[in-house]
């Protein structure tokens, strides 16, 4: 995991978990995600996670939402101080790892009920970095396996697949009946394509701000978010999680990245998100119709 | 492939309107054009829908012989300029009634293709101004206005006539309004069709089946009598593969556009 440009007081960011206005958060926070810039393949994970640090005598609980061998983003409870982080202690599939860590970045994702924390690892010893290496590609390719074999990504091909799922992409979960982004707003974050990941997804507009139409449904597999993410404007319906919704999401940062880190791949991603984006803007189109009646 | 099948292959392309690269600078031009045809009395009345400093694609109202050209005038702004012809390809609209033909010059001289250098420079400046000033492809450079306006071609359509239908996929190039007024029709439930708001100058449409290989989900129609500039499905792929930011430029237009249409349908909802 790379460090984040500005690094901020360590202090718990009080304001998270009261400012539901994204852009106002974000504003206030210029976060440098590290998944902007990684030299270390990084990867989507769900581990449980034991932060230890001066400022709580007792480890807090979270899981990681991505992993790499730099670094962990972790999602916990609730907010904390993250600049007193000093050890990690990951439950991966093969064991326990305990790491010296440090906290670099906190934030708020909208529609995300647990903060994340970035954490990087340091003072590595050999058999640690080993692990951490096997466990990132071992997620990796079963990550990449779930985008070529149920995704409309297959077209990039396994190891474009493979490859985007260790370097791009991450974890979100959402509560049943939450929001991911909303009708006529941009997101507080900025767009991403999002993937379901677990549970299933309803795209709806409200029309006249009195009429609820539902205008796709998606299962696991199935992408969203493409059109504002493409074409840079408001997204014209509303994601909400019908059940309690695991998302694999692609920032418009982390694409960003892909350009200029891999841009064959990030062109052939492009053009996809192009093909089921005008597939399901026509589709919808044809749900709209329907509901349209003399 | 046996040798035969893979020159009429190649016919067919050619037929089909899948012409060679490019070689000599092209741009959109919408200009009279007389055709002198081998065994026709006198000449053949046509328009151009652009003009390079290689050849020309005319419009015709009815099919001829590729092998009968001979010659052809081009009656352009600044004088009539005739060249010895030869038909290269020939391709039917798969909506409106003209024929469009590439013609190739043969052996111009020196001084009639600075002639032509001129035109196509001046028609460059035009175009890629109007892409650049008045188009919804946003904010171009000058380069990638002249990249864009080189892969256009003129089309003019007369009032009350259809550009491509609801359900269709055939006609798949992207359209740009130059002049006039497009509407757009979807059919629903409801009788009549819904007519939501129509293009005008600098919108840009069509182009779904070029993007996803489905039909189109609306009817374009021209309101008034309409120039478009229109890249077709070859002159895209071009672009996709040599440019391809600008043709992800391009299809951003688009997506936005079917977003659009996507939000006034709505407005009918009861």
């Amino acid at each position: 995991m790379n460090l984040p440009d500005q690094k901020s007081s360590g202090r718990p960011v009080t304001a998270m978990s009261t400012s539901p206005a994204g852009c106002e958060s974000s504003q206030r926070f210029p976060l440098a995600d590290p998944v902007d810039r990684r030299p270390n393949p990084r990867v989507a994970a769900d581990y449980p996670i034991l932060i230890y640090g001066t400022d709580f005598r007792r480890p807090l609980r979270g899981h990681a939402r991505d992993l790499s061998v730099g670094g962990v983003c972790a999602a916990t409870a609730s907010p904390f101080g993250f600049a007193s982080v000093e050890r990690v202690v990951l439950k991966l599939p093969s064991g326990r790892l305990s790491l010296r860590a440090a906290g670099h970045w906190q934030r708020q994702v909208p529609g995300d009920d647990h903060p994340l924390t970035g954490i990087s690892f340091s003072e590595l010893e050999p058999r640690a970095l080993e692990t951490l290496l096997r466990t990132v590609y071992e997620a990796g390719q079963k990550l990449g396996s779930f985008l070529f074999e149920r995704t409309g990504l297959w077209e990039l091909g396994l190891v474009d697949c493979v490859m985007l799922a260790q370097n791009y992409t991450r974890y979100r979960d959402i509560p049943a009946a939450q929001f991911i982004y909303r009708q006529d707003a941009f997101p507080a974050f900025g767009n991403a394509i999002f993937i379901v990941n677990r549970g299933t997804v309803t795209l709806k507009a409200l029309v006249r701000g009195d009429v609820d139409i539902t205008l796709d449904r998606l299962d696991p597999g199935e992408l969203f978010g493409e059109a504002a993410f493409l074409s840079g404007t408001l997204h014209i319906e509303s994601a909400v999680a019908e059940s309690r919704v695991r998302l694999l999401e692609i920032s418009a940062n982390t694409h960003h990245y892909l350009r200029s880190a891999e841009p064959a791949v990030a062109h052939r991603l492009a053009q996809v998100l192009i093909r089921l984006s005008a597939t399901r803007l026509r589709n919808m189109l044809c749900r709209v119709q329907e509901h349209v009646t003399a | 492939m046996p040798l035969t099948a893979a020159l009429h292959g190649s016919e067919d392309r050619k037929r089909q309107g899948e012409p060679e690269a490019h070689a000599t600078p092209r741009m959109p031009a919408g200009v009279p054009v007389r055709l002198y045809l081998e065994g026709l009395p006198g000449p053949l009345a046509a328009r151009s829908r652009d003009i390079g400093t290689g050849g020309v694609c005319v419009e015709t109202g009815s099919p001829f012989a590729l092998s009968s050209v001979e010659r052809i005038v081009l009656d352009l702004p600044t004088g009539k300029m005739a060249f010895a012809a030869k038909g290269s390809w020939q391709r039917a609209p798969l909506v409106g009634d003209g024929l469009l033909t590439g013609i190739r010059f043969v052996s111009p001289k020196r001084e009639e293709i600075h002639l032509l250098w001129d035109f196509v420079q001046v028609q460059a400046k035009e175009c890629a101004r109007f892409l650049h000033e008045g188009s919804e492809l946003g904010t171009l450079s000058l380069d990638d206005a002249l990249e864009i306006a080189l892969r256009t071609r003129v089309r003019q359509v007369t009032a009350g006539h259809w550009i491509y239908r609801q359900g269709s996929a055939g006609e798949d190039s992207v359209f740009m309004v130059r002049s006039g007024t497009v509407a757009i029709e979807m059919r629903s439930r409801r009788d009549p069709p819904i007519r939501l708001k129509p293009i005008g100058v600098g919108g840009v449409f069509g182009g779904l089946p070029l993007l996803a290989e489905i039909s189109h989900p609306e009817s374009a129609l021209a309101e008034t009598d309409t120039q478009l500039l229109e890249i077709p499905q070859y002159t895209f792929r071009d672009l996709e593969r040599t440019k391809p930011l600008l043709a992800r430029c391009v299809a951003r237009a688009l997506i936005r556009r079917q977003a659009s249409h996507l939000s006034k349908l709505m407005e009918y909802i009861a």
